[in-house]
């Protein structure tokens, strides 16, 4: 089977793109040999010249002719799909079975991928959502099927985590600890991401100050990531440069809160390890519109490190042991609420427990046996094998091949004329009965754990 | 343990300081946006307007802890009153035209750029202060940079040729000839045919275009606008901004790329962020000047008005003329943005 994969031709500037992309393509380098990989580039479209990105779509449209690939993957977030499939319209070439790996930007997309849907209606395409929430929500847009029977187009497929890198290791969690001077008594919580209005940082900080008062051991809240003033583009909240660093210097101005808090910056990939380890809970309490998996969440998980997060988007798929907890949150006509007291008593509850080196152990080894690398590569493996070698098709009656796709809803096209960085929507921050509720409430639906 | 802290949990406070129990916060992005992001003055005059608009994106908005305010958009007093201070972004002109307006300073603490302070009146002393860039990452013959970016726009009230001509000269003596060859370079240059009544030739464009190539001999990458914010910026990355000061002189560009861990190059105020700075991110701030300092600080001297005087139709002839004399050859000379 011969398998086209296209991605950007500079890495993203979103480190964690960078990194999921990497391992999609590793993923499918671990393919059993019946599967041909080849790889075509696209512009990436902030650098690109109007030369460049033809000549990229040019290259793009004679391997199609050329190759005739009997899939075609999309694994980058950007950029989008919608171009290149054009182009190969244009060129009259028979579009094979296409798979998009779906990023946490499907929302912000919304015309692209509605546009996406009226070009490739008829044709055999398939979405691979990160998480069994983000699954929902793209389904929540598509246009139902002829056949009520057909399989969804859209199918889980967990972001994956580099296993070489990520691993639980007590060397690591000393060195961690020695290089932030953390006492062997001090408990550590660590949020590592962006420091954006979305994320609630400054709500974690809160959050840690009053644990501290409960604590019997000393704690430390350790923040790694790059300030960034997005704000809420998709609600028409752009913040203004420094926003995200003034709102966080406020809520750490206080010397109690200071001493409690450890701003270390932008961090690499090795020494990010080394902190997840160094954590005794590594927490994340955002509703960021994006969060349709979490990585950062996935590689502290593949650490071990205990998790607290906002029961949002795809933050429940780590919900694998008690090791994780997810706070309670829920949209009410008022917006989205967060209860305080829920993340308290979890937070509190996930120190407690004297540090367990087994537990850790545990823990990693649950969210490897889910999310690294070489598992995802075997269920890539399973959902692109034809279907023919599943027996259990031929008693459910379901369709044997890829189903048709239909296209996106009008929903969709709905969706993107009102949510735009340059056009307000204030009332999607009164959820209720607002499109905004009708799309994010899946970010909220109860999914089963794995 | 657990127990023990459960059972606290749910204790009623004692006071207002110990924590709450049953309660959930309803997240309030509008909130944010509002006590964060609007904290601006209202420009209420159309030509200010359009001339920031113009100055994109090196007029755009930034926040920090000192308030960062253009003072030509006139800031009601009753605006200022509530501050405690601002961070004045004016370049040279307006900041001598708003002083000339305005012979009382502003009711609140006003730092203005170093090199600025010694155009403004006697009166406005007290309430100024001098500020200038510090940064955690500072180039050294030891830690060079490995990227170099350099902005402005093309005209003569911002990076005229003279104005490159020397910026890249000042780079090449700090650093040795062979610093262009040695380092990745990435330009973003526009030309602005006219601001206010003061039109420019595209002729000068070809002139800077021409300047630039031959100084960096060809091997410098020009990026779209738009790719230049989304630039991966680390602390090897140099930023250097070809700018007067006459019109900006604290830019959101230079903002954006230390706030992301860049360093200064080729401007001689570098210097190494403290504690006792104003941060702006965790990467710089401004250091404030005391104003011991700037009542030490001598006139302005040739040397400081040469860089005004290269704006040859805006000042002519004496530059050493005292405050007012010169004020009053500025406004002779018809000030090309606020004419009134």
């Amino acid at each position: 089977m011969k398998i086209l994969l296209v991605h950007a031709n500079n890495p993203s500037n979103w480190l964690s793109c960078q990194m999921i992309r990497d391992n999609i393509v590793k993923m499918y380098s671990l393919l059993p040999n019946t599967f041909e990989v080849r790889h075509a580039a696209l512009a990436a479209e902030a650098e690109a010249t109007r030369f460049g990105r033809l000549r990229h779509l040019q290259n793009f449209v004679r391997i199609c002719l050329d190759w005739q690939p009997d899939k075609i993957a999309f694994v980058d977030n950007l950029p989008h799909p919608l171009e290149a499939l054009t182009a190969l319209r244009f060129a009259s070439c028979h579009l094979p079975e296409l798979i998009f790996h779906v990023y946490g930007n499907f929302t912000w997309e919304a015309k692209n991928w509605f546009e996406l849907g009226e070009l490739t209606k008829g044709t055999r395409a398939r979405f691979f959502a990160a998480s069994p929430r983000q699954k929902k929500l793209v389904e929540s847009f598509l246009l139902p099927q002829e056949n009520p029977r057909a399989p969804s187009p859209v199918e889980v497929l967990p972001f994956a985590v580099d296993n070489q890198r990520f691993i639980w290791d007590a060397k690591l969690r000393q060195l961690g600890r020695t290089q932030l001077g953390l006492s062997d008594d001090t408990k550590m919580i660590f949020y590592s991401g962006r420091l954006s209005l979305q994320k609630g940082v400054d709500r974690l900080i809160q959050l840690v100050v009053r644990a501290a008062t409960l604590s019997r051991a000393p704690l430390c809240l350790v923040v790694a990531g790059t300030y960034d003033d997005r704000g809420a583009p998709l609600l028409g909240l752009p913040m203004t440069l420094g926003c995200a660093f003034k709102k966080m210097d406020l809520a750490t101005k206080d010397r109690a809160v200071g001493k409690l808090f450890k701003f270390v910056g932008s961090i690499n990939n090795g020494d990010l390890s080394a902190l997840y380890c160094a954590a005794d809970a590594v927490a994340s309490i955002g509703f960021h519109h994006d969060e349709d998996f979490g990585m950062a969440i996935a590689e502290a998980g593949m650490c071990g490190a205990p998790l607290l997060l906002s029961n949002w988007g795809g933050f429940a798929s780590f919900n694998v042991s008690t090791q994780c907890q997810l706070v309670n949150s829920k949209l009410t006509p008022g917006g989205l609420e967060f209860s305080n007291f829920d993340a308290l008593t979890k937070l509190v509850r996930l120190l407690s427990p004297i540090f367990s080196p087994a537990a850790r152990q545990e823990q990693a080894g649950l969210f490897a046996a889910k999310f690294s690398v070489p598992q995802v590569a075997a269920r890539l493996h399973t959902l692109l094998s034809p279907p023919q070698a599943h027996s259990q098709i031929a008693t459910t009656g379901i369709e044997p091949n890829t189903p048709l796709f239909n296209g996106f809803s009008d929903h969709l096209f709905q969706f993107s004329q009102s949510f735009r960085e340059d056009s307000p929507n204030f009332s999607a921050l009164i959820a209720t009965g607002a499109l905004y509720e009708r799309v994010y409430r899946h970010y909220l639906e109860a999914v089963h754990a794995h | 343990m657990l127990i023990d802290i459960e059972r606290k949990l749910t204790e009623k406070p004692k006071s207002n300081a110990a924590p709450q129990t049953e309660e959930s916060e309803t997240i309030n992005w509008l909130a944010d946006f509002i006590s964060l992001n609007r904290l601006f003055p209202k420009v209420s005059d159309s030509k200010v307007g359009e001339l920031l608009r113009m100055l994109w994106p090196f007029a755009k908005d930034h926040v920090g802890p000192a308030l960062p305010c253009f003072l030509m958009t006139g800031p009601a007093a009753g605006w200022l009153m509530k501050r405690q201070q601002v961070l004045c972004r004016d370049g040279a002109l307006p900041l001598l035209n708003y002083s000339y307006d305005h012979p009382t300073p502003p009711p609140c603490k006003v730092l203005v750029a170093e090199e600025l302070l010694p155009l403004l009146p006697e009166a406005w002393r007290p309430r100024t202060r001098g500020f200038r860039y510090v940064c955690r990452t500072v180039f050294t013959e030891q830690k060079r940079p490995k990227k170099l970016i350099l902005t402005g726009l093309v005209h003569d009230l911002f990076a005229s040729t003279a104005t490159l001509k020397s910026t890249l000269e000042s780079l090449t003596s700090l650093w040795g000839p062979q610093f262009y060859q040695d380092i990745e370079i990435l330009t973003q240059f526009r030309f602005v045919p006219k601001i206010g009544l003061k039109t420019m030739d595209e002729s000068e464009w070809w002139e800077f275009s021409r300047i630039l190539e031959s100084t960096l001999h060809g091997q410098h990458r020009v990026l779209k606008s738009e790719e230049l914010l989304n630039l991966s910026i680390d602390d090897t990355v140099a930023y250097c901004e070809v700018n007067s000061r006459l019109l900006v002189s604290d830019s959101y560009l230079t903002h954006f790329f230390l706030s992301k861990g860049a360093g200064l190059i080729g401007d001689p105020t570098k210097a190494l962020m403290q504690d006792s700075d104003l941060a702006f991110s965790h990467y710089h701030g401004v250091s404030v000047t005391e104003n011991d300092a700037i009542a030490t600080r001598p006139r302005p001297t040739t040397h400081e008005l040469t860089a005004l005087k290269s704006v040859a139709t805006l000042v002519a002839g004496d530059c050493q003329a005292p405050w007012q004399d010169w004020m009053e050859l500025w406004m002779m000379h018809e000030p090309i943005i606020w004419s009134r």
